[in-house]
């Protein structure tokens, strides 16, 4: 990636391909929502017809369509943006303080996404 | 992630840090050592699981399929089973099925041998001069079937620098991430 | 950190977890199943020879040849967890020599979306009839069985007997010649 990055465009590189937090966690609970609903429905009609395959089928049609919907970053997934806090005079006092303590509050939110 | 981005993490590693994840990665390997034998004792079978290495089972197995072996004293073999067994000469087990069985009175059993795919009974296969299979050439009976399950194993074997990729990797990846 | 490769990571995982639980969930709707089906069976020729084994150890055993027919429809075995069916058709009796023996003289695959109805007449053995030693000659309980091995999708492997055998008596004369 690191190598053809220089040769992109302005226009392409500039493209966002975050998603913030919020939006993390939502894409998460999406493939794992439509994965599992069209594993169930994938079962039901294996069973039906007596057909293993078509229960697989069925899911990875499942997985394509996750994939799709949360692999890339949508605009969805970016809709709750970080507050970060307005910057402090570098001079005034306790300022390097309140810094490290806000460092540690995106830690553990960062922490919890992870889990 | 670069490729590299593994000897920055050993390096913002204290001794300390170092030495749990040394521990760590012994947990794993004695854990999945511990499993393995645990297996061994409840299967009675020295190898409870194996993967099919050749076609000659086919269509029932393929290569790369996994089957979950038992291999207890008192059940008895029977034609039609599907056995494991070792052949002297030879590193790799055989898993074939049962043919003909010629059992004793006194349990002392004498067997035959053949892959669903083969023509042949497995006559061929054996040590110079060896007939039949005894008791103490197999590994185990086949009583559970996963497909495809072993995949892995058989690239390892078909591509062995595959094999010490992939094992550098995984020993790099323990060792260096934390949580 | 949260990235592409991260959540393809994380995707492909959930994935296989799900297969796998679909599978287990597969394997236990048809774990009751017994797999049990009727089977007719009959031996229309009955002869025995004393002839040298070559495949085995040159001395002279007892040879049977017999031709047999077998109907049976085996179509309500298969599930959405069957793959395939090994038939095979087992001689089991009991000489002076061994307690138990069994000799597989017939076999056959069916697969999932073959024919299952089998109907052969006058149809001949597939593998020799070789006892061990010379315990045919006279033999009045020979047991002629079809019984089939349960190939899966994943799950275990039974062996099932057909209900119904049928009883060969071997002829107290050799036959000698050709036929």
């Amino acid at each position: 990636m690191e190598y053809i990055l220089p040769f992109l465009p302005e226009k392409i590189k500039n493209l966002p391909i975050h998603m913030d937090f919020d939006g993390q966690k939502r894409a998460e609970r999406y493939f794992q929502i439509i994965i599992i609903l069209f594993a169930v429905v994938g079962f039901v009609w294996g069973y039906i017809t007596q057909q293993f395959s078509q229960t697989l089928y069925i899911l990875f049609a499942g997985v394509t369509v996750s994939a799709l919907l949360t692999l890339i970053p949508w605009s969805i997934y970016r809709r709750k943006p970080l507050q970060w806090q307005a910057v402090l005079d570098q001079a005034s006092k306790g300022a390097s303080q309140q810094g490290s303590a806000n460092m540690t509050q995106l830690k553990t939110k960062k922490k919890k996404l992870k889990d | 992630m670069g490729s590299f981005d593994f000897l920055d993490e050993v390096r913002r590693m204290n001794g300390r840090q170092l030495y749990y994840q040394v521990l760590n990665f012994g947990m794993i390997v004695s854990s999945a050592l511990m499993i393995w034998k645990g297996l061994m004792v409840v299967t009675g079978s020295e190898s409870p699981i194996v993967v099919v290495l050749s076609g000659s089972m086919e269509p029932a197995f393929h290569r790369g399929d996994l089957l979950l072996l038992t291999n207890h004293r008192e059940e008895p073999i029977r034609v039609g089973e599907i056995v494991v067994f070792k052949i002297e000469g030879r590193d790799i087990p055989i898993v074939h099925r049962v043919l003909k069985v010629h059992e004793k009175e006194n349990g002392t059993v004498r067997f035959l041998t053949k892959g669903d795919n083969n023509s042949v009974d497995d006559r061929g296969l054996y040590a110079k001069g060896q007939l039949w299979l005894e008791k103490k050439d197999v590994v185990g009976r086949a009583k559970a079937f996963l497909p495809y399950a072993g995949i892995v194993t058989i690239l390892m074997n078909d591509y062995p620098k595959f094999k010490y990729a992939i094992l550098a990797f995984l020993g790099l990846f323990v060792l260096t991430h934390r949580e | 950190m949260n990235s592409f490769t991260s959540r393809l990571n994380s995707l492909f995982a959930f994935t296989l977890s799900v297969m796998a639980a679909l599978t287990f969930c597969c394997f236990l709707t048809t774990v009751f199943n017994d797999h049990i089906r009727p089977v007719e069976l009959n031996v229309a020729k009955v002869l025995v020879k004393n002839v040298p084994d070559y495949s085995a150890d040159r001395e002279r055993s007892d040879l049977g040849l017999i031709t047999f027919d077998l109907s049976t429809d085996l179509q309500p075995i298969f599930n959405w967890n069957v793959k395939q069916l090994f038939l095979y058709l087992t001689a089991e009796y009991k000489t002076s020599e061994h307690a138990l023996n069994q000799v597989v003289l017939w076999d056959k695959i069916v697969e999932r979306g073959d024919n299952t109805i089998l109907d052969l007449k006058n149809a001949h053995t597939k593998y020799y009839f070789w006892d061990f030693g010379n315990g045919l000659k006279g033999n009045s309980n020979v047991t002629l069985t079809l019984s089939w091995n349960v190939i899966p999708n994943a799950g275990t492997l039974p062996k099932v007997q057909g209900s119904g055998s049928h009883k060969i008596v071997f002829p107290d004369q050799y036959t000698s010649g050709r036929i």
